[in-house]
């Protein structure tokens, strides 16, 4: 990243935060149905972005190690295992798939 | 609309509990683990260090950086690398949209959630919020902080380090990043809307991955939401026993 690419990606991340952050927040505050939507929509992005993390290298749609560690970390979260224990088990299970040679 | 009724679960995220020491040494070494896996990317591309610093600490968008660094490794041009970079972080706007009137808060503050309004973060003070606005506050700044004085740790243990981690899939740390936000989606999935919100969303963003440009998927599949407020918010418990 050279300095003109960083001032830029500063720049722009920046304005985006503060774009949603004043401009459109302030909009929505204040009217229950934009409440409930402001609520759900941080779980939609979320959901999103650990799909995207497992399921998907690059542009491709790959299943792989990365699999059994996310459902790991699913069926102990349901079962309200604290968090800190979640990660690393859900690191170990992926790094043990990825010993027996898959993913 | 804090005060549920009694009848309904009331508590739609069963159980909140604030964060412990373990929860949060872990996730400070996770994403000191982040910030040490995307400095030897940035690094990969030839970025200095003080470019890597400044980019960590003040654009803390560690999906950026990796989306810009993947442009360039590519051959591609600054305009290019920019956009990717700026449509990946993208979410962040949406993130920190999300954010305000959870609290009473001054100016300055309300930039600094803005600026650090990142997945987890925003996620916890929702899961909180139940138990009122000052458990929200304090559930967003516990990760806040820890996430980023982490991930910029991180990121200069990176430089250091230099590529003597070698290959961070061997230990999964791959799954590290998507792992501790696991807990905040499977809190939605005990609600019919956030169900509907958590895996629409999940599932949009894989199935659009092939067709368009890193970044765009989980924007569009931010709209998943949109279809979850038309489900009425109840838990599938009490949706049993109202059908019974």
């Amino acid at each position: 990243m050279s300095p003109l690419g960083l001032a830029l990606f500063l720049a722009g991340v920046f304005g985006l935060r503060m774009l949603g952050g004043f401009a459109l927040g302030g909009v929505l505050a204040g009217n229950d149905r934009a409440t409930r939507l402001l609520t759900l929509l941080p779980l939609s992005i979320v959901a999103a972005v650990i799909a995207v993390q497992t399921f998907t290298t690059k542009s491709d749609v790959v299943v792989d190690a990365r699999v059994v560690g996310i459902a790991l970390a699913a069926v102990l979260s349901w079962r309200k295992v604290p968090m800190g224990v979640v990660v690393v088990l859900a690191a170990a299970a992926t790094a043990l798939v990825r010993l027996t040679g898959w993913g | 609309m804090h005060a549920a009724p009694a009848d309904d679960d009331a508590d739609p995220y069963h159980g909140f509990r604030p964060m412990t020491w373990l929860d949060l040494s872990t996730l400070l070494f996770a994403s000191a683990a982040i910030g040490v896996a995307v400095t030897a990317i940035m690094e990969s591309v030839g970025t200095s260090w003080w470019v890597v610093m400044a980019a960590c600490t003040f654009a803390y968008s560690g999906t950026g950086e990796v989306a810009y660094a993947s442009v360039i490794a590519g051959g591609g041009g600054l305009t290019p690398a920019v956009v990717a970079a700026l449509l990946v972080s993208s979410r962040f706007g949406l993130l920190a949209m999300s954010m305000p009137g959870r609290w009473k808060a001054p100016l300055w503050e309300r930039i600094l959630v803005a600026h650090s309004a990142s997945e987890i973060a925003v996620a916890a003070a929702i899961a909180a919020e139940p138990h009122g606005e000052r458990a929200a506050r304090r559930a967003f700044w516990e990760l806040a902080l820890c996430a980023s004085a982490g991930w910029v740790l991180g990121s200069a243990l990176g430089l250091l380090l230099g590529d003597v981690v070698g290959d961070t899939r061997r230990i999964g740390l791959d799954v590290v990043f998507p792992a501790s936000f696991v807990g905040a989606v499977v809190n939605g999935l005990r609600r019919q809307d956030s169900s509907v919100a958590v895996l629409l969303g999940a599932a949009a963003a894989v199935a659009l991955t092939p067709l368009l440009p890193a970044g765009l998927p989980v924007l569009i599949a931010a709209a998943a939401s949109l279809v979850a407020l038309a489900i009425p918010p109840r838990t599938w418990r009490a949706a049993r026993t109202a059908a019974a």
